[in-house]
């Protein structure tokens, strides 16, 4: 899409009473809201598909044309467009369907205002009509039809007797069901008519299902005539191509004001090079349906104001395209785009949404946001002192270099890290195994280990648990399929799960996927250590993973991409190799996202590792230059947390304008979040200066070194800490609570800390300071920033009521460390 | 509540302290360790130490000249190690007039000690030390101590942790030392937390890159100590090899030897040659003690001396095309021992060993265990035509291989190691040992209580017993005992180990007037079978002192000797003996030992009784007790059908309360005759209804003539059923004995798989019980009679108006206000 320049409403008006004016077809009166004028010259509009191929006298091709306003929204004038074919006539027009009639080439043009765009047509076979392919014709009218759905025959017991695999996933299975099971009852190849997979269908039997289809429709005349053909499968040594990729048209509507259409045609490439309207077989769904709602014929409706995917799925395959809806009577000047690339691009998306940026926060702001961001504690008073008294135009960045320098940085990675492998001693695994594994972690990120060799040292790890601490990677999940997936979901940000037992169905994971990468973990093996608390994890170059239908052995395969060649190979290094090549488009991306999601309270694939088709990022462009930009880096992931806090879009307050209020994911504004549980106790134990015993580490030792995921404490755990179970990043959760804030309230922590950590008395008795001066204190300490002159009289007031100046202090002390603003980073 | 928890806690010690035995614990020793060619105080701390006697040692080097008690819980020893003792650990057992105390290693080294002095938690309080000195200190519950050396540029010292190898704890609270040096700007230069050569305990070498103050930091790996993690930290600079290389040779040679040391530069390692003059008699775990003008090693190396010819690696021999020809003495004979290191990354050593077929051959790799190699050994065997015979990586937990192959064609079999991760380097050395199978004899000690110390106090004027247990290997047959080193005025009895059996009781006897004294007593073992005498079987007791045990028991650190520490302890307050019975004890039957004491003056305790062990298929009721002003028991024991036949000796050990804990002493032995069963009793099966009655035919089959009369008696009967004639007499000649059952009509009906006989054969050397089931009776309820008219329906009754549903007190309140 062309970037947006500025304009203003008038523009806009002048725009629309343009498009109006245009001396076409009558316009269905709620087509668009404000009635087009002026039209331009030329029109932008484009045709879609790119390019059709008819390959059967069965083939048929649905088309659409969109155009394209100045302004960036896109307009359905399809029933606008004069179509026609030019050349042979190879192909006959039925309303937006192209039908073939004879082979040959031709081009489809389309007419409109003056300007032409023309698709070309090849057509092939066109008086040939191929057999009926169980599997490519008669299994997508069974998913289309939700036949093999998991609430129908789909569930791993069938329905009402009849089981058939979930979405398809296993056709030849499913062709023994329907033809061999229950005698003559199911298909009735003497009557084809009378079979019960077909009245079931039709509803003109009782079905729980109800019925699927008319009596009409293509669906049942595909059955039909399958069923009259002899219900026979496809031959073992011509089975049908597979679907090589399917593709989602137009590839981005912007729609102006609730109630727009645009209509959207999906198509299948086959591995033959042959297409498919799937249009009418594939299931599309939307991500945002308040946004964008979209039926079962691809048809588009927009609501209320925001950005959706909508998405077709066909066979493994699901694609998106962008559904971005505005309001028409919309105020909007683009601001400038200042700023990094970061800023570039979260700009670019803004102004496609039409929204206004929040501007930057202040420094007091910057500074707490920063400093808890980065390394988990609060800004000292001297370091409040100095980095407000600092003039320096670039002491933000400074203070980000500064800031990274310091151990609590890598700490924080390494917790997040053992969060997500799962540090925890177990009656499997020892304490000093766990022990050692996270401090080796917290190694590798205070040595600043780039990444991807931190990554390949894990997944090839071999060695004792203590002499290799690595290696308890392997012994924290010992199931080679959960490893698999482990590895899926922490490094590539993809969850595999649903593979296990059938095709992904919002995803492209088959089975064949999900066991052949599996096999990259089929030959850990392991045995005692002399030491009975050790184990020894080593590569047994033997093993295979079996595929649960076919009982085959799986070759091992890269998610996504090749069969590598393991012989005489640890498979394990393999995949760490090609999982950690600059040119994987998951690792990068996913971990940088991860990144960035720590940052900005929100991943541009939310959550960080549930990266699908079906839930796309939020702004694409970013997410994979962010993960480019890693690489280039050389995985140093300090360096894109320096552009990261560079970025406006980090600097950002919280405070939001009209436009951007309803904004969650397009950086317009800093989101409010609260301090993950181990910050937040240790930022209490700072502010307190009364320190935190935790088992197995020295006093002092701060929460966020916490070893072993199984030491935790009431604080802790009420505080939504990572359990450590699942390697899923939901597992450390920053919702609020009742328990919370009642801790925090009546609990021991807030109140015990600070009679501990004796402030007051210290401020008070040792440095002398005044009533007002401790209450400075105070806040610069909590919250870094200065008191209000309003909070300061309301609390002096508070102060001069309690019996004891002393304890009236430590009342407001308690009152700030209980305020939202203490346990939240803004 | 609060004064009721102290009150629990001090009942639970209570408990504790009676339920303990009376030996003698030592739970430390202060210090840990002492100098060598110097006389020092040593104190033992733990309980019951009142009466301490005497110390035994088990390795030459050390000379006790005092053992004086303090308090029941100090003794104070003086103790003289010759200036030529090996630096290492040394064993001691202490000997009180009660008991044995568990075995302690006390250390001697070379150099100064210095105490570990708190408050040196922190970096910047660290302890200065001067160089070779040795540490002893503890590491509290997440402790750190620090000490701080001054370093020469380029200056190389060693630092040894002995932590888990000084430790005693048999519940699972493990020392698990971690050392690290550090910079001034508190970064680890260099770091160590387990290490091959010494376990669990930490080992670095570490070359100072300039010169300055450098601090030694000691710690728990997991931040878990405890008070009784003691430790001694040996910093100096004497020479510390990590391998010596081969790893032994025969008895008597002068072994040239290659010493493989850390340089203290990362991974890098370098050499030197040493002459070690080995023992004229083979042992299986030699220590190398290796010296320098810069020191001497505070802890040995080990190596293994035997008549084994030896074979040293030379490379190239990683083609199992070109393997190292193995020398061995006598061309019928492949026995040989091979010795070679794995040197580097995917280094394999191939050797080839003429066997001829048929001989069983074993391959047993030492690489972890006696040499402490870091090299985990895969040992792989192949034939003459290269095809594999077999292969082993682990054996058991043993990180050592062991295979074992029969030789189906003469000719060369490849024998090939490596490492089962790839790994090499120049301290990965290896001992493997081929051998043709022959038959092995080991002699083992069986707990009688869990965790007790290993030794045998002797009451005087009493009897003490141990059970020794045997693992035959490549042969069989009965074995005699011998023991010799006894204590003056201890006698040992032993008895034949039968062939069927594994185990067999040695009773020691202590004269009346035995002088106090202790020794290490050496348990052997022959066969009995002359046809075996040219074999030259023979085997020792082998002990393991457990020291360290992890989860679940787990045995983690421990000493192995194979003499035993027997002592003359004070006398019971009583004699104990169980008569000889007259009668066997049959299959399937049952018989009552009776066991007398002789109180002495004053001793008026309870005496509980358990079997010292139990003859196969034999039963013993080990709760019985003579009670207070008692003094005897009826011991039931029974035999179940499968008891092996033959004359056991048996005993029993009678527990008592010393005042300090228990004390025990054994009976004298007697012999119980096992036989087969006298009688077979066959029951039908048989049912009647109530009120009826029942003759029941049982079955008898005079198994072999029995002298004395013979009654057999019916038990088991179920209720409500009786039997007018339950005990009936059985002749040699009785076939069938006939039992009238009458059936009460309030019978407990059903099946009673409950009837039993009881054969007993009376005459006067005692009686002969057998008792046999099991018959079964069903009892049946009579059909009820025939009924053709269904009865008459009762009268319908109109149905009571339901009752009015009680109101809770709000509905009343509602209903008021209605």
């Amino acid at each position: 899409m062309k970037p947006l320049n500025h304009f203003t409403a008038s523009a806009l008006a002048a725009l629309l009473l343009f498009i109006a004016a245009a001396p076409l077809r009558a316009v269905e009166p709620n087509e668009t809201s404000v009635a087009p004028q002026n039209p331009p010259v030329i029109p932008e509009f484009a045709i879609y598909p790119p390019q059709i191929t008819l390959d059967s006298a069965r083939d048929s091709q649905s088309f659409v044309a969109t155009m394209t306003r100045d302004d960036g929204v896109t307009l359905d004038i399809s029933d606008r467009v004069e179509w026609s074919i030019a050349g042979n006539a190879v192909a006959s027009i039925h309303g937006m369907t192209l039908l073939p009639v004879a082979d040959g080439t031709a081009e489809l043009i389309a007419r409109y205002n003056g300007a032409t765009r023309k698709v070309n047509v090849t057509t092939s076979n066109a008086a040939t009509r191929f057999p009926i392919s169980f599997e490519k014709d008669v299994m997508p009218v069974l998913t289309r039809s939700g036949c093999n759905t998991g609430s129908c025959h789909g569930a791993a017991r069938g329905k009402d007797g009849f089981r058939m695999s979930l979405f398809g996933f296993d056709p030849a299975g499913d062709y023994q069901r329907i033809t061999r099971e229950i005698g003559v009852r199911r298909i009735n190849l003497a009557i084809p008519e009378e079979s019960l997979f077909l009245k079931k269908s039709l509803g003109t039997v009782p079905h729980s299902g109800g019925k699927r289809f008319a009596a009409d429709s293509p669906y049942h005349d595909v059955m039909l005539e399958w069923l009259r053909d002899g219900a026979l499968a496809d031959p073992a040594d011509k089975k049908p191509p597979a679907v090589a990729s399917v593709a989602i048209y137009p590839p981005q509507a912007v729609l102006e004001g609730s109630g727009a259409k645009q209509r959207f045609v999906a198509v299948a490439t086959y591995a033959d090079g042959t297409t498919r309207d799937v249009t009418n077989l594939a299931a599309f769904s939307t991500n945002n349906p308040t946004t964008a709602q979209i039926d079962d014929r691809g048809n588009v409706i927009a609501g209320s104001r925001g950005e959706a995917y909508v998405m077709a799925r066909f066979d493994t395959h699901t694609v998106g395209s962008q559904v971005l809806v505005l309001p028409t009577d919309l105020q909007y000047t683009a601001p400038e785009i200042t700023g990094n690339y970061i800023d570039e691009l979260v700009g670019k998306k803004l102004q496609q949404l039409r929204l206004e940026p929040s501007p930057l926060c202040s420094d007091e702001e910057f500074l707490r946001r920063a400093t808890i961001d980065i390394t988990g504690l609060l800004p000292t008073a001297a370091e409040y002192a100095v980095f407000m008294a600092d003039v320096a135009a670039d002491k933000r960045g400074v203070l980000v270099d500064q800031l990274l320098q310091r151990k609590e940085f890598s700490e924080i990675w390494a917790m997040k890290f053992a969060q997500l492998l799962m540090i925890k001693s177990s009656n499997d695994v020892s304490y000093k195994s766990a022990f050692l594994y996270a401090n080796w972690l917290t190694d590798q990120f205070a040595r600043n280990v780039p990444l991807d060799e931190m990554v390949r040292a894990l997944l090839g790890s071999s060695g004792g648990t203590f002499t290799n601490p690595e290696t308890n990677f392997f012994e924290m999940e010992r199931d080679t399929l959960k490893t698999a997936e482990n590895v899926a979901q922490v490094f590539m940000g993809i969850r595999t799960q649903c593979a296990q037992c059938h095709n992904h169905p919002f995803d492209r994971w088959t089975m064949n996927d999900y066991y052949g990468f599996a096999a990259f973990f089929a030959q850990v093996s392991r045995k005692s250590a002399e030491d009975y608390r050790e184990k020894i994890v080593f590569n047994r170059f033997s093993g295979e993973t079996k595929h649960p239908v076919t009982g085959q052995n799986m070759v091992p395969k890269f998610l996504g991409g090749e069969t590598p060649d393991c012989r005489g190979k640890d498979r394990r290094e393999v995949l760490a190799q090609w999982l950690t090549a600059p040119g994987n488009p998951y690792f990068a991306t996913s971990i940088a996202n991860r990144v960035w999601a720590h940052f900005t309270g929100v991943g541009l694939v939310d959550q960080v590792d549930d990266n699908r088709a079906s839930n796309p990022s939020s702004n694409p462009e970013l997410f994979d230059t962010l993960g480019t930009k890693l690489v280039e880096y050389k995985f140093d992931f300090r360096r894109l947390v320096q552009d990261i806090c560079a970025s406006q879009a980090y600097q950002r307050s919280t405070a939001t304008n009209a436009s951007n209020e309803s904004d969650l994911r397009n950086y317009s504004h800093a989101t409010v979040r609260r301090i993950p549980a181990e910050s937040l106790l240790d930022c209490l134990s700072q502010a307190t200066g009364a320190m935190e015993k935790f088992r197995g580490l020295p006093l002092g030792a701060s929460a966020v070194q916490i070893a072993d995921g199984s030491t935790s404490t009431y604080f802790l755990t009420a505080f939504g800490r990572a359990p450590r179970v699942t390697v899923c990043d939901c597992e450390a959760t920053t919702d609020p609570s009742l328990s919370q804030a009642l801790h925090l309230l009546n609990g021991d922590s807030v109140h015990r800390k600070i009679q501990q950590g004796g402030l007051v008395n210290k401020l008070v008795d040792e440095e002398k300071k005044s009533s007002d001066e401790v209450v400075r204190a105070i806040y610069v300490r909590c919250l870094s920033r200065q008191p209000s002159d309003d909070e300061l009289t309301q609390l002096q007031s508070a102060i001069a009521a309690a019996p004891e100046a002393k304890q009236g202090l430590e009342d407001a002390f308690w009152a700030i460390l209980n305020s939202r603003e203490f346990v939240f980073n803004h | 509540m609060k004064t009721l928890i102290p009150t629990t806690l001090l009942a639970v010690f209570a408990f504790l302290a009676t339920s303990d035995a009376a030996q003698p614990i030592v739970r430390r020793l202060e210090p840990l360790g002492v100098v060598r060619g110097e006389t020092s105080k040593l104190i033992l701390h733990g309980e019951r130490l009142g009466d301490a006697s005497q110390i035994l040692l088990d390795r030459d080097g050390l000379t006790v000249t005092e053992v004086k008690p303090l308090d029941d819980s100090r003794v104070e020893v003086t103790i003289t190690a010759e200036a030529d003792t090996d630096p290492g650990l040394y064993p001691l057992q202490l000997v009180t007039r009660s008991g044995i105390s568990n075995l302690r290693l006390l250390g001697v080294g070379a150099m100064r000690i210095v105490q570990d002095v708190e408050p040196n938690s922190d970096f910047d309080s660290a302890q200065a030390i001067e160089l070779n000195r040795t540490v002893e200190g503890v590491i509290k519950y997440e402790d750190v101590d620090y000490f701080s050396v001054t370093l020469e540029a380029d200056q190389l010292i060693h630092v040894e942790a002995e932590g888990i190898r000084l430790s005693y704890s048999l519940n699972n609270q493990i020392f698990d030392p971690y050392i690290a040096v550090l910079d001034a700007g508190k970064f680890e230069l260099v770091s160590s937390d387990d290490s091959s050569l010494l376990q669990q305990d930490a080992l670095l070498a570490f070359k100072a890159p300039q010169a300055g103050t450098y601090r030694i930091m000691l710690r728990d790996s997991s931040f878990s100590g405890h008070d009784g993690a003691h430790y001694r930290l040996h910093v100096g600079t004497y020479p510390r090899p990590i391998a010596v290389i081969p790893a032994g040779n025969q008895p008597g040679e002068l072994l040239a030897a290659t010493l493989v040391h850390l340089t203290g530069n990362g991974d890098e390692m370098t050499t030197t040659s040493a002459q070690v003059q080995l023992p004229s008699d083979s042992v299986d775990r030699f220590p190398v003690v290796t010296k320098s003008e810069s020191g001497i090693s505070p802890s040995p190396n080990w190596i293994r001396v035997n008549n084994l010819p030896v074979t040293i690696e030379t490379e190239p021999n990683d083609d199992m095309a070109k393997p190292n020809a193995v020398t061995i003495a006598d061309p019928n004979q492949p026995t040989a021992a091979l010795c070679g290191v794995i040197g580097s990354d995917n280094d394999i050593d191939y050797f080839a060993l003429d066997c001829k077929a048929g001989q069983k051959i074993l391959v047993k790799a030492f690489a972890r265990n006696i040499l402490r190699s870091p090299l985990d050994t895969v040992v792989n065997c192949y034939g003459p035509d290269r095809k594999s015979l077999v292969g082993n990586d682990d054996n058991g937990r043993q990180p050592d291989s062991f295979a074992e192959f029969t030789a189906a064609a003469d000719g060369l079999h490849i024998i090939r190691i490596t490492d089962s991760l790839r790994r090499g380097g120049p301290a990965f050395a290896y001992r493997i040992e081929a051998r043709i199978a022959e038959p092995v004899l080991g002699l083992d000690r069986k707990e009688m209580d869990r965790d007790e110390a290993l030794g045998v106090a002797v009451p005087r004027g009493g009897l003490m017993a141990m059970m020794v247990t045997a693992k035959r290997e490549y042969f069989g047959g009965e074995l005699k005992l011998d023991l010799t080193d006894l204590p003056a005025g201890i006698t040992a009895t032993t008895f034949p180990m039968s062939e069927s059996a594994n185990e067999v009781p040695v009773f020691l006897s202590a004269a009346a007037d035995a002088a106090d004294g202790a020794s290490l007593v050496n348990v052997s073992a022959v066969p009995t079978n002359p046809a075996l005498a040219p074999l030259g079987i023979a085997g020792n007791l082998s002990l393991r002192h457990r020291l360290m045990l992890g989860q679940n028991r787990v045995d983690m650190w421990g000493y192995d000797s194979n003499r035993l520490a027997v002592s003359v302890a004070d006398a019971a307050p009583f004699k104990v003996f169980v008569d000889q019975p007259g009668t066997p004890i049959v299959r399937s039957g049952s018989k009552e030992l009776k066991v007398r004491i002789e109180r002495n003056e004053g001793f008026e305790g309870e005496v509980s009784l358990v079997t010292l062990y139990n003859p196969p298929g034999v039963g013993v009721n080990n709760g019985r007790k003579i009670a207070k002003g008692k003094n005897e028991v009826l011991i039931p024991i029974t035999a179940n059908g499968g008891a092996a036949i033959g004359n056991w000796p048996m005993a029993m050990i009678a527990r008592y309360d010393t005042g300090k804990g228990q004390g025990k002493i054994v009976t004298l032995p007697i012999t119980l005759e096992v036989q087969d069963s006298a009688f077979k009793f066959e029951f039908p099966r048989v049912a009647g209804e109530l009120g009826t009655e029942l003759p029941l035919a049982v079955g008898v089959e005079v198994m072999r003539p029995f002298i004395g009369t013979c009654e057999v008696e019916l038990v088991g009967i179920p209720s409500g059923v009786t039997c007018a004639a339950s005990k009936q007499t059985v002749a040699p000649e009785t076939t069938s004995i006939l039992f009238p059952l009458t059936i009460a009509a309030d019978a407990k009906v059903g099946t009673h798989k409950t009837l039993h006989c009881v054969a007993t054969i009376r005459s006067d050397a005692g009686d002969i019980v057998q008792t046999q089931g099991v018959g079964e009776i069903r009892v049946d309820q009579p059909l009820p009679p025939k009924v053709d008219a269904p009865a008459a329906a009762p009268e319908s009754v109109p149905a009571a108006p339901p009752a009015a549903k009680p109101l809770s007190r709000l509905e009343q309140l509602r209903q008021m206000n209605k």
